[in-house]
Parts: C-alpha cells; structure tokens; sequence
C-alpha cells in the first residue's frame, strides 16, 4: 500500500526518557504515519566489562506500548 | 480519553523472543548480520562461559572505543568503553509490510525498560555487575515517517465514508514449568481457534529471568528426544519429530528439517540459512504453520519426552501468531477486533 507514495521523515525526540520508560508522542498529521520506516535511533555507552547480547535492542525494553487515539 | 491498546505483554520477555523469533522466522540470517546497528551481532547465541573463549565474536559484537575517568571508593582510574549507535525498527504488527495508518490519528508509543540483565553479558572474572537499573539511553531521536501522495490521499479520503480496516499480525509468549523427575511432559497449548502459526522453544528458568552469564535467547534441545503437536487429542502430520541415536551419534535431522520447511528456507538455493549445529545448540525452535489446516479450532496440545529424568526444572515456551484487525470508523474512533 506505501510503495508508491513519497516520504518525509521526521526526527522527533522523546517525552520520557529515564530509567523506567522511553516514550514518544506522535501527534495527529495531515500525513499518513509508516510504522514500519520509523525507527529509534539513540547511543549506549559499555564498559569493557560488557558485551550486548544478539537482538540487543529488544533486551533493551521489557514491553512496548502502542497506543492509538482517535 | 478513550484511546485503544495495541500491546502485547503477557511476561518480561515478550519483546525480546518475539521480535527474535520474527527475525529467525522471517530475516535471512545472512541479512542480520549485516546490520550490526538494530543489535544483530551473529547466530551464536552464547552464554558467558562460551563467549569468554570467543574473541572473535567478542570484537565483532564491540563499538568505538573510548577512555574516561571513573572514581571508585575514592580512587580514579582511566576505564575503556564501548559507544554504539543504533537504529532499531518498532518491531509491531502494524510495522509489517508497510501499512499506513489514517491521517489525524494520534500514536504513542512506550518502551518500559529492562534490567541492564536482559541485554548485556558479563565476560569480566569479577562479577561486579552494573549498578544502574536500565541501561541509559543516550540522546535517543525517533524517526517518524510520513507518507503522502494524491492516491493516498484518494484511497484515505473513503475513510470518511467506510471507516478503514488494518489487518495485522499479534504474537505473545506463554510458558510452562516443565517440572524436574520426569522424562515425559504433556502440556495443553490451547483451546478454541488455531493461530496462524505457532512457535515454541525450550529453555533454563534463570535464562527466563534474565541473568548476566546467560543469553536469553539461547534456544537450545535441552536434552529433547521427541515432540509432538496433537489437536483433538491426534498425531498432527509431519509430527513427531524424533531424534535418532545411532552408537555414540545423534541425529536432529527431522527437527531441523521441519524448521526449514515451515520457514520456507528449505529450497533456498544458496547458503544462507543457519546450519544444523548453530540451530541445534543456539536456535532451536519447533515451528508450526495451521493457514492450510483444514480444522481451523480444536484442542491443540504437546507432548514432549528427554533423554533422560530432567534434573531441574525447564520451560516450555510458545509464541502463538494471530490475525487482529485495527478498525477505524468514519469518525477515527478506533478498536480492535
């Protein structure tokens, strides 16, 4: 369905961010939102102690909410 | 405000063996591994006592490097650290194959965070651990993407008249105690209508919990001699799988070729899948596929057996995959079925 339309990103920073949650507001647009080519772009520092885990960026967070309103 | 809940959240680990088990179902490993920056590393999901002998992995999985003070008990040392950057996708139904929400409508998206437990594995001999409770985020930007043309705007204009309905994808993990002194488990899955497909997997109570000397997505046989998928109280086809002893060699060809089979691998032509080893020691998953099932409900339950008696407990964990709708009316109210 989005294959043939064009595209704007927007970078937008969180509303939240500490050690309990990370959470974004994505206001309503006369646009047409793609779930799908959003992406959370954001830095971690380790020590050398510590190597990430595979799938890294899903172990960072327990849950993830969507919610939708009208 | 009334608003609709699209998460999915029945245990701590939800995101993470959902969005890894997409990725091994549906990712050419090949491709993963290309794209260090979404946390894809490799196909060895090791443990800590592994990964301290593999220093390869070790460097591969490492960012940029970098050096700062650090005060301790009163005493500053020069410590090294890793940076790394990443641009991880939302992994959600409505994320898959680029579906587009209506205009107007108002998202929030929240990520609890885990126990720095979950993600990182300790290769120091010290055990000191990391005294944060989260991991912290630095400077993180979501990149929202907006779609716009006359089309779209032609084929959302119906929206006003019809109201508008967004079939997606829905999975969730459950799990079961396996308990210890037994070699032969039954356990029922689920009642009612089929899932679309589902996965299960095995694995250690503390890997579960989250711990810093194990991978959590560590997916291995724990011993499995046999597995079978039962509806109705009926053998499934294609089931059960066995594995074969002959002398002092074992066989898992019947697990790993279903899995191929049901993830549509089984006739890529080239090497691109994970081999027999890495998916028996680190990957090893049960996959099964009910769109062409001619019953689309029934009592669907498992019956395992091990080598042996388990010594301690184990958990049977399973991903069902079910098809919601997210339907919008003429006005954008929204929710889902």
């Amino acid at each position: 369905m989005d294959s043939d339309n064009f595209h704007r990103i927007i970078a937008q920073p969180p509303v939240f961010n500490n050690e309990n949650l990370l959470q974004f507001s994505i206001e309503p647009n006369k646009r047409y939102l793609v779930l799908g080519k959003t992406y959370l772009q954001y830095q971690i520092e380790l020590e050398e102690n510590f190597v990430p885990d595979n799938n890294f960026c899903s172990k960072v967070n327990i849950h993830h909410y969507a919610e939708i309103f009208p | 405000m009334q608003y609709e809940d699209l998460s999915y959240k029945c245990s701590i680990n939800d995101y993470d063996f959902t969005s890894n088990v997409h990725d091994k179902m549906f990712r050419s490993p090949g491709y993963s591994r290309q794209i260090k920056y979404e946390g894809h590393f490799d196909d060895y999901n090791v443990n800590t006592s592994d990964l301290k002998d593999m220093s390869t992995v070790v460097a591969s999985r490492r960012g940029e490097k970098f050096t700062r003070q650090v005060t301790e008990n009163g005493t500053t040392t020069t410590k090294n650290f890793y940076r790394y950057i990443f641009m991880a996708p939302i992994h959600h139904g409505l994320a898959q194959n680029n579906k587009v929400l209506p205009a107007g409508v108002h998202v929030n998206l929240s990520f609890h965070r885990a126990s720095p437990r979950k993600a990182l594995l300790d290769i120091s001999s010290t055990n000191n651990g990391i005294e944060q409770r989260a991991i912290p985020i630095v400077d993180p930007v979501l990149h929202v993407c907006w779609a716009y043309s006359q089309q779209l705007d032609q084929q959302m204009a119906l929206v006003r008249t019809n109201g508008l309905e967004i079939p997606f994808s829905s999975s969730h993990v459950r799990h079961r105690v396996l308990d210890d002194g037994l070699n032969e488990h039954t356990v029922q899955i689920s009642q009612g209508a089929l899932p679309e497909r589902i996965v299960f997997f095995l694995m250690d109570p503390a890997q579960f919990s989250g711990s810093m000397k194990l991978s959590s997505t560590r997916f291995s046989m724990h011993g499995l001699k046999e597995f079978s998928l039962l509806l109705d109280n009926e053998v499934m086809q294609h089931y059960p799988l066995k594995k074969q002893n002959i002398g002092d060699t074992t066989f898992s060809h019947e697990f790993y070729r279903r899995w191929l089979q049901v993830t549509d691998q089984y006739t890529v032509n080239d090497d691109d899948v994970i081999d027999e080893v890495l998916y028996v020691n680190s990957n090893f998953m049960i996959a099964e596929n009910f769109q062409d099932t001619e019953n689309k409900d029934g009592v669907l339950t498992v019956k395992l057996a091990f080598d042996e008696t388990l010594n301690n407990k184990l958990l049977l964990c399973w991903m069902p995959v079910t098809e919601k709708i997210l339907k919008f009316d003429r006005n954008l109210s929204v929710h889902v079925s």
